[in-house]
């Protein structure tokens, strides 16, 4: 293998300060990846493994028709219908938003309807919080809830890190283990929860922190005594930090599960100081700030006709709008995968026609009506992002590519689009 | 070019006090005159003045930010989107802004917002009264150091002023661990000081210990006579003029604070006006948000940003009909009726905190007119009267003092020389109102507002966007190995405490769009 080149950067695709990657290169195609974590790692490999040449209907074409292939499905299109986002830069969304405001669509956030409990519960209820070298300099106790992020990450999680005024030291951990997690640390308090019984062992956990006593023995698949170690341990740390991801509040009690986590933290305030996080991928905290900075709401927006959006969850969210079929035509931006059409859809034979825009195929797509490749952002496409924990990413591009940015096509499709109501 | 003929002109750094006369535009700025001929418009009888500047609002960054993702309930009146942010205050004169309360941090995300926000200039204030790099220069009683970080980080972050906010008590909360004052007094000297060997031309901007808390007048005196010899701002000083040992037993302190204010002629101050509907609090005085959520059980979100600062985030109501709210209400007006200084005293609602700045022109017909003020304070909690002296002010601002407290005040306390006047060389940010009986009318819906010599509103509606500019500050910087070593030391620590890269963490000259430097001048130039 003739390697020509080396590269570092940091990765963004975890949503985590990710450590530093170095990349060995071969013809502009990144053939290895060390450093960084496995998210980070996958993505730069499968982006330079991806086609590179645009298509449409299946086969090979300029880019220019491509483009305006993309521009003329666009405009003819009855509801529009636009989705992705979560790894492109918060210009590429901003950008979005001002095509959906033209096209009068519907946009969505790819994982969007995974965080909605999340933010949901935020909306209810706040979230007490903090950056992650916060958590990472002070925090002397870690809940991780059905996630471990140590070992892909140890530079955050392993050691208490101290601050300029004051020295670090030995943190505690209790663990909810995930179905197919990592294994336990040695010193790690396990916090067996059975798979189901996490609303009624936050509850539990809740409830005992406040000196109340749940009922039963057994309490989420949880003995009593443990849940009086994990409140013990919580009621002895300064400042405890918990963490969980999406796969946590997913399912029917997603938004129950998400809101006890949060007030579980809220609690720890009453007696200590307590904050939380679910770890959110790629750049989905930039893209909501843009998208709500844009538009007034961070996902699930539809757009009307003279340019303003609403914010609704059901009516523009992915499920309903590629899944059940509602949307005729899909412009998918950065989109690493695609929801599954649901049985009435697929009976309806509704199939909406994809524009692709970005840097691979999504998964779930085996052709789109006009693939669009484009550069890698954070790799060989510039722009701005922000961590899971708001905090803003500069995104470099050490790998020049003949791609190009998502950024750029979107200006060159609202071109094409003519006049419109956005600015 | 452009001539605005005939107007009634407000022009208070040039002793304008509604004469007729003519206003010239060449190449976005204030001539003395113009060729014959030149376009003109015809502001015979209208009201001209320079255009508004809100030296202290929460418009752009994580913060605000987060806001919108907590209360999507607000549905874009508090917080608007960021091209609204901008139509807004164009749409009512207003033409100049500055976002008062950013983590360095975070100051990127800021200015990426800020480019989003059409029409008006901006800048940021960065916060460091919280920095834990800043203390230990502080305990390590190195003052040098301490003004070189500030030096650095002002530069670093493209901001336009240090910004303090609860100086040492949101690190102590983080710490969960007692308030300490004497560190607490030490912060706001040093940074002060700090300012003022830099030369910055807009002195610290201190949001002080005590926020909201009955009795909060007596910290904000203590900390107001620390600093009587030096240049300082005393922000939303409102929240800070309590008196009374309980909520429930809160009264105004406002005469205190202003009599001090009068006598300390180095002292501005802006209000922090509470407006009766909804709020959104948000600020980085992270434990105060914390008491206001224990205090009322709404929402709560909170920040700890590493090594920097904190943030909380709790929406809020002042009710009319509320006791502790109207008096809130009522201090507002009393400080702003007792500064007898206008140069010195500003209208703000700390936006979104005490109401949003599309409340301005109704508080300033409450300011004209007493007439207006005394209905006011008989639809509000029978015992206002009680526990305020509201009532018994007679104050009524002139247009002239109007102009003082919108424009001419916040250029002069932010040192910029180029805004808040109608003199030449100024910025042509202009604006024309029709005078008429409906003062908040008058104030709501200019005539015509310029920008730069663009017209950008007629009559409340947008009919241009241009860009604004980013105002930042140039400190002086050390040079050579003194640099190179100070900045080596930073990277130690960025590497040892945060989680950014500090290669990443300046932001590099390019990355603003308009860049508007203004350049400190420290006391040995």
């Amino acid at each position: 293998m003739d390697m020509t080149d080396v590269v570092r950067l940091r990765g963004f695709f975890c949503g985590l300060p990710c450590a530093p990657l170095t990349l060995a290169i071969d013809a502009g195609a990144v053939v290895r990846a060390e450093g960084g974590c496995p998210v980070c790692r996958d993505e730069v490999v499968a982006a330079s493994r991806a086609a590179g040449a645009p298509r449409q209907g299946g086969r090979e074409t300029t880019f220019d028709e491509a483009t305006s292939a993309a521009s003329r499905l666009l405009r003819e299109a009855r509801a529009p219908f636009l989705y992705g986002l979560a790894r492109s830069t918060n210009g590429t969304a901003r950008l979005a938003a001002r095509i959906a405001a033209t096209l009068g669509a519907g946009l969505d956030l790819e994982g969007g309807d995974t965080l909605q409990a999340n933010l949901t519960a935020l909306q209810m209820f706040g979230l007490p919080s903090a950056t992650f070298g916060e958590i990472r300099n002070r925090a002397d106790l870690l809940l991780l809830w059905r996630c471990d992020p140590r070992p892909t990450h140890p530079h955050l999680f392993a050691r208490r890190g101290g601050t300029p005024l004051d020295e670090g030291g030995e943190r505690g951990a209790i663990l909810v283990p995930a179905a197919a997690g990592p294994p336990a640390t040695a010193s790690d308090l396990i916090f067996p929860v059975a798979p189901g019984g996490d609303l009624a062992a936050l509850l539990a956990l809740r409830a005992l922190l406040g000196g109340r006593a749940p009922a039963g023995e057994v309490i989420g698949g949880v003995t009593r005594a443990a849940l009086a170690a994990v409140v013990e341990r919580l009621r002895r740390a300064r400042y405890a930090a918990i963490l969980w991801d999406g796969a946590a509040t997913t399912g029917p009690l997603g938004l129950a599960v998400a809101a006890a986590l949060t007030l579980l933290a809220r609690d720890l305030n009453l007696t200590g100081r307590g904050v939380a996080r679910p770890l959110l991928g790629g750049n989905l905290a930039g893209a909501m700030a843009a998208l709500a900075g844009a538009a007034g709401a961070p996902r699930a927006l539809g757009f009307l006709p003279e340019g303003s959006a609403r914010f609704g969850p059901a009516e523009f969210g992915a499920s309903r709008l590629i899944g059940d079929g509602h949307a005729d035509v899909c412009l998918l931006i950065g989109a690493r995968t695609v929801p599954a059409a649901s049985p009435s859809a697929r009976q309806r034979g509704r199939r909406p026609k994809t524009i692709v825009v970005g840097p691979r195929l999504p998964e779930g797509l085996d052709e789109a009506d006009v693939l669009i490749p484009t550069a890698l952002p954070g790799l060989s496409a510039p722009g701005a992002g922000r961590r899971a924990d708001g905090l803003p990413v500069v995104l470099g591009a050490p790998l020049r590519s003949t791609r190009p940015s998502e950024e750029k096509v979107l200006e060159i499709l609202r071109a094409g689009l003519g006049p419109g109501t956005a600015p | 070019m452009l001539r605005i003929r005939g107007g009634r002109v407000f022009d208070p750094r040039h002793a304008r006090r509604g004469e007729a006369g003519d206003v010239c535009v060449r190449d976005g700025r204030i001539v003395l005159t113009l060729p014959a001929g030149a376009p003109e418009i015809d502001a015979t009888n209208l009201i001209v003045m320079p255009g508004g500047i809100d030296l202290h609002t929460h418009v752009a960054g994580s913060s605000v930010g987060a806001a919108r993702l907590l209360c999507p309930e607000d549905g874009g009146h508090l917080l608007p989107t960021l091209r609204d942010t901008g139509r807004r205050y164009a749409a009512m004169g207003y033409t100049t802004l500055m976002e008062a309360a950013v983590a360095p941090i975070a100051a990127r995300a800021a200015h990426e917002d800020l480019e989003q926000i059409p029409i008006v200039d901006k800048g940021i204030y960065v916060l460091l009264g919280n920095n834990e790099i800043a203390l230990r220069f502080l305990r390590d009683g190195e003052p040098g150091g301490l003004r070189d970080f500030v030096a650095w980080i002002l530069q670093a972050t493209r901001a336009y002023a240090v910004k303090v906010a609860n100086p040492g008590g949101v690190e102590t909360w983080k710490q969960g661990a007692a308030p300490r004052e004497d560190e607490e007094r030490a912060i706001v000297m040093a940074l002060a000081r700090a300012a003022v060997d830099l030369g910055l031309p807009h002195p610290i901007h201190l949001h002080m210990n005590g926020l909201g808390q009955p009795g909060s007048a007596s910290i904000a005196l203590r900390t107001m006579d620390l600093l009587r010899d030096t240049p300082a701002h005393f922000t939303h000083l409102q929240f800070h003029a309590y008196g009374g040992r309980t909520a429930q037993g809160l009264r105004s302190r406002a005469g205190e604070l202003a009599a001090w204010v009068n006598a300390h002629p180095r002292a501005t101050v802006d209000v922090g006006q509470v407006v009766f509907g909804d709020a959104i609090t948000l600020s980085a005085d992270a434990p105060a948000q914390h008491r206001l959520h224990r205090a009322t059980g709404r929402k709560w979100l909170n920040l700890d940003v590493e090594v920097e600062t904190g943030c909380g985030i709790v929406p809020h109501r002042y009710r009319e009909d509320d006791l502790l709210s109207a008096v809130q209400w009522a201090i507002g007006l009393e400080i702003m009726l007792r500064v007898e200084d206008p140069w010195r005293v500003f209208l703000t609602t700390d936006h979104p905190n005490g109401g949003a700045f599309t409340a301005y022109p109704g508080l300033l017909r409450l300011l004209m007119d007493k007439k207006a003020r005394r209905e006011a304070i008989d639809r509000a909690h029978p015992k206002l009267k009680e526990r305020t002296e509201i009532a018994a002010l007679q104050r009524e601002y002139s247009l002239d003092e109007i102009a003082i407290l919108t424009r001419a005040g916040p250029a002069r306390a932010l040192g910029l020389d180029h805004k808040g006047h109608l003199g030449p060389g100024a910025d042509a940010d202009i604006v024309l109102y029709e005078r008429c009986s409906d003062l908040e009318a008058m104030f709501a819906r200019p005539v015509v507002v310029l920008k730069q010599g663009v017209i950008v509103a007629r009559e409340g509606a947008i009919v241009e966007e241009p860009e604004g500019r980013t105002l930042h500050v140039v400190p002086p910087r050390l040079e050579g190995q003194a640099r190179t070593r100070f900045e080596n030391s930073l990277r130690d620590d960025f590497e040892r405490y945060y989680t950014v890269p500090f290669d990443d963490y300046a932001i590099e000259a390019e990355a603003l769009r308009h860049p508007e430097p203004v350049v400190a001048r420290p006391r040995s130039s």
